[in-house]
């Protein structure tokens, strides 16, 4: 590989990854890396954690530091235990709209109402693609699917808002072609001291594509993204819908962090000594 | 405003960017090429070992250091760098070095 | 402070050593949620995740309170899958870890059990077995997940570590049994208690100081170097992985490499499950323990565990007082399942809490001939002494067990 970053924080026996020509998740990893980067740390600081399907697999392994690829859904779950018992690591969560917006919504709420220090990145490319193309909670309304055929009829939600109301501490949405923006965000997020959280939606061309747009191409692909994020399609027509980017809700460091709470209330309450606490055994 | 399907730009003050891009990642998503205002890649002609006909950088002097293609690439190929900083240049260029010796089963073919 | 055992009989675990040392301790009347949170704590454990469930509750209770109290972290989980994951993050991290549930929070582990299987992570994981299936009765006793402890993920392709108490002392020291088995296996080890070991109040004795037990308790010891996976190997005490601590560990769900990469290759597969099912088969004699009474001369030994374990040891001692040829075998290790115990050909007289027989079906499949073994099934209530009287005697008659209603027989 001939990205810097890459050869500085990747492990060059995982990339290229298993990903489709044209997907996102890449190029949202190469921004994370520069967010990295810029903040000074290194391999041995930050921690990945990663879920099942695409997002999981395709960012599995290729961070050259430590890291996890959890069972689905359960990514938020292992953090917890892990923050608890090496608290003074980064820890960034990479995870897909099925882990964080399906199966894995209650670990992904209840993080974020312990206001667990470490840094979700949502890669949301609306749907199961891994498994062909499935509907997600977060496919857009009406779209076929390989799973809608006559469209999608269920409700979607944005897992943002879920977040924000269980006390995440910074919220901000992006696309996958806004990476100045992107990379500043993934700086701020990162600097939290609590449970920050950065949706970023992306392009999917084998799956998303195929069945929503119907089209493969990648450059057709990535200009829907585009147009959904301006609201305005290339002859300048709206789009049918435009997604809110920006940073959503950002209260930084103003409440206490999950592992520290925990640490403060074990150093209130630690006995002198390792035994039964028992009025007859000195205490 | 359009990703692609822009026209191409001249370049004013050409020759001051080195593009780095390694072939054997690439897997021909196209991005690079389409969002260049600078012209500065073609199609290969040549298969790399993944089955892709990858890009390459056919007019690396028209690089204005925009780094679109940098953020948009999906699969670590490109390095931009200033020449004029030649510092910076030779520290990727020695990076790249040390990592390919250090890896020496990954098939990586580096075109300049 | 030693162990009293019947005239007689034998126990195989290390706390009969353990309990003979002279150490200054302290006694009380507890139960048995607060031996087992004792012993969790004098090995060391210092994260707890878990969601409140009878018979388990009192174990959160009591942990929530103590983890503090011994520098270390109490996390009420949002669900009992989330609580098992959490545990393992925790011991990936460099904690001794401890969740317990009974049997509607159990069942939601699968998954996580396999993750930490499968990436062999040291966890205890404590079921108090009630009456099922679901909710079924919330204060009352079962013994319905044998096998589920046994085959408690999918895929198959590993063996678990499973062990059962008796008593409260038992639980003390079993649970600290069970947090070195965890180490030194780089496992998931279970413990089968129940709905009345768990709720029973007997004496206890504790150190009075648990850095006393130093010797005894397996400390955890980190693993900085490749292989992570050391697969192909049965090899035990192997330090365990850490994140956090710079050495590029990899863990996932994936069938994986010696490295931590997932691959897709049979050949690695074969490699990994080689790992997870040998380095337990292959050490089992570390692993054996159980408690036995009159097996050299028995024509008709009564089997059972946990707490169904207490009425049949008392009705086979009544027995053997009168003179029947009876002998008790109480498993305490589960699994990997004791063949060798079964080598006897006798009637074996299985006294289980559940009525579809689970612990019977091993024995038949162990004992030399399966026509002898005899299932005796009861649920919610523990087997009477009257009636296992009335089933010994008639077995040492040779005649049918007698129809006793609440008591099943049948297998088929």
């Amino acid at each position: 590989m001939a990205n810097k970053l890459a050869v500085k924080f990747l492990r060059a026996s995982q990339i290229p990854t298993k990903a489709c020509h044209g997907c996102g998740i890449g190029m949202l990893e190469n921004w994370i890396l520069q967010a990295i980067d810029e903040l000074g740390w290194t391999c041995e600081d930050v921690v990945f954690g990663t879920g099942i399907g695409c997002v999981g697999r395709q960012n599995y392994a290729t961070w050259g530091g430590d890291n996890f690829g959890a069972t689905h859904g359960r990514a938020l779950a292992v953090a917890t235990g892990l923050k608890l018992a090496q608290p003074d690591k980064k820890y960034v969560i990479i995870v897909g709209d099925g882990d964080a917006a399906a199966i894995g919504t209650s670990h992904l709420v209840h993080a974020a109402r312990r206001n667990l220090g470490v840094t979700v990145i949502c890669e949301d490319n609306m749907g199961y693609e891994s498994t062909g193309g499935q509907f997600s909670p977060t496919t857009p309304m009406g779209y076929v699917m390989n799973s809608s055929p006559y469209g999608m009829v269920e409700p979607n939600f944005d897992p943002c808002d879920l977040v924000k109301a269980a006390g995440a501490t910074f919220v901000a949405e992006h696309t996958s072609v806004q990476y100045l923006p992107a990379i500043k965000t993934i700086k701020r997020a990162l600097q939290n001291d609590g449970f920050s959280f950065v949706h970023l939606r992306f392009q999917c061309n084998e799956n998303f594509g195929q069945y929503a747009l119907g089209t493969r191409d990648t450059l057709k692909n990535l200009a829907w993204i585009e147009e959904h994020t301006t609201g305005r399609r290339a002859d300048g027509t709206p789009t049918d819908f435009v997604w809110q980017t920006g940073i959503k809700h950002d209260a930084s460091n103003s409440r206490p962090e999950f592992s520290a709470i925990l640490r403060e209330l074990a150093a209130r309450q630690q006995l002198p000594h390792n035994g039964p606490h028992l009025p007859d055994n000195g205490h | 405003m359009p990703l692609f399907g822009k026209p191409k730009v001249p370049v004013k003050a050409p020759g001051q960017y080195a593009v780095i891009l390694s072939r054997e990642m690439c897997k021909a998503c196209g991005f690079c090429l389409n969002v260049c205002p600078t012209d500065v890649f073609e199609w290969d002609k040549r298969v790399n070992s993944a089955g892709w006909f990858p890009v390459r950088v056919a007019r690396e002097e028209h690089c204005v250091g925009c780094m679109l293609c940098f953020q948009l690439c999906p699969d670590f190929c490109l390095t931009i760098e200033r020449k004029t900083d030649p510092a910076a240049v030779e520290q990727v260029r020695a990076a790249i070095a040390t990592w390919r010796q250090e890896n020496p089963d990954a098939e990586v073919l580096v075109t300049e | 402070m030693a162990i009293e055992l019947a005239a007689g009989s034998t126990l195989v675990a290390p706390w009969v050593e353990w309990s003979q040392r002279p150490l200054r301790g302290v006694k009380v009347l507890e139960t048995g949620t607060y031996a087992l949170t004792e012993g969790a704590i004098a090995a060391g454990c210092r994260f707890f995740a878990g969601y409140p469930i009878t018979p388990a509750t009192e174990i959160a209770e009591h942990i929530s309170r103590r983890l503090p109290q011994v520098g270390g972290y109490y996390v009420q989980a949002e669900d009992e899958l989330a609580g098992l994951h959490m545990c393992a993050g925790a011991s990936l991290g460099g904690l001794k870890a401890m969740t317990a549930s009974s049997g509607p929070g159990y069942t939601l582990m699968n998954d996580a059990y396999g993750w930490a299987i499968a990436n062999e992570i040291p966890v205890v994981v404590v079921d108090a077995m009630r009456v099922g299936p679901v909710s079924g009765i919330t204060g009352a006793p079962g013994q319905g997940e044998f096998y589920a402890a046994r085959y408690v993920t999918h895929g198959g392709n590993f063996e678990t570590i499973v062990l059962s108490p008796n008593s409260v002392q038992e639980t003390f020291w079993l649970t600290i049994d069970a947090f070195n088995l965890a180490e030194r296996f780089r496992t998931v080890v279970t413990i089968l208690t129940d709905q009345v070991i768990s709720d029973m109040q007997e004496d206890l004795w504790l150190p009075r100081d648990y850095d006393d037990l130093q010797d005894i308790v397996v400390p955890r010891r980190f693993n900085l170097d490749q292989p992570f996976y050391p697969q192909g190997s049965d090899a035990i005490d192997y330090p365990i992985n850490v994140i956090g601590r710079g050495t590029g560990v990899c863990v996932s769900a994936y069938t994986h490499t010696p490295e931590g990469y997932d691959i897709e290759e049979m050949e690695a597969h074969w490699a990994q499950s080689y790992r997870l099912i040998n380095k337990i088969r292959r050490h089992r004699d570390l692993l054996l323990r159980y408690e036995a009474l009159g097996l050299e001369d028995a024509a008709v030994i009564a089997v059972a565990y946990g707490a169904a374990a207490r009425t049949v040891k008392t009705a086979v001692l009544r027995a053997r007082q009168r003179g029947l040829p009876v002998g008790f075998l109480r498993l305490i290790t589960l699994w990997p399942f004791p063949d060798e115990l079964f080598a006897r050909d006798a009637q074996y007289l299985v006294c289980e809490l559940n009525y579809d027989g689970q612990l019977v079906r091993e024995v038949q499949r162990a004992a030399p001939d399966k026509r002898r073994v005899h299932f005796f099934g009861k649920t919610a209530e523990l087997h009477t002494v009257a009636e296992l009287t009335a089933a010994l005697d008639a077995l040492v008659a040779g005649r049918p067990l007698p129809a006793l209603p609440y008591i099943w027989t049948a297998l088929a």
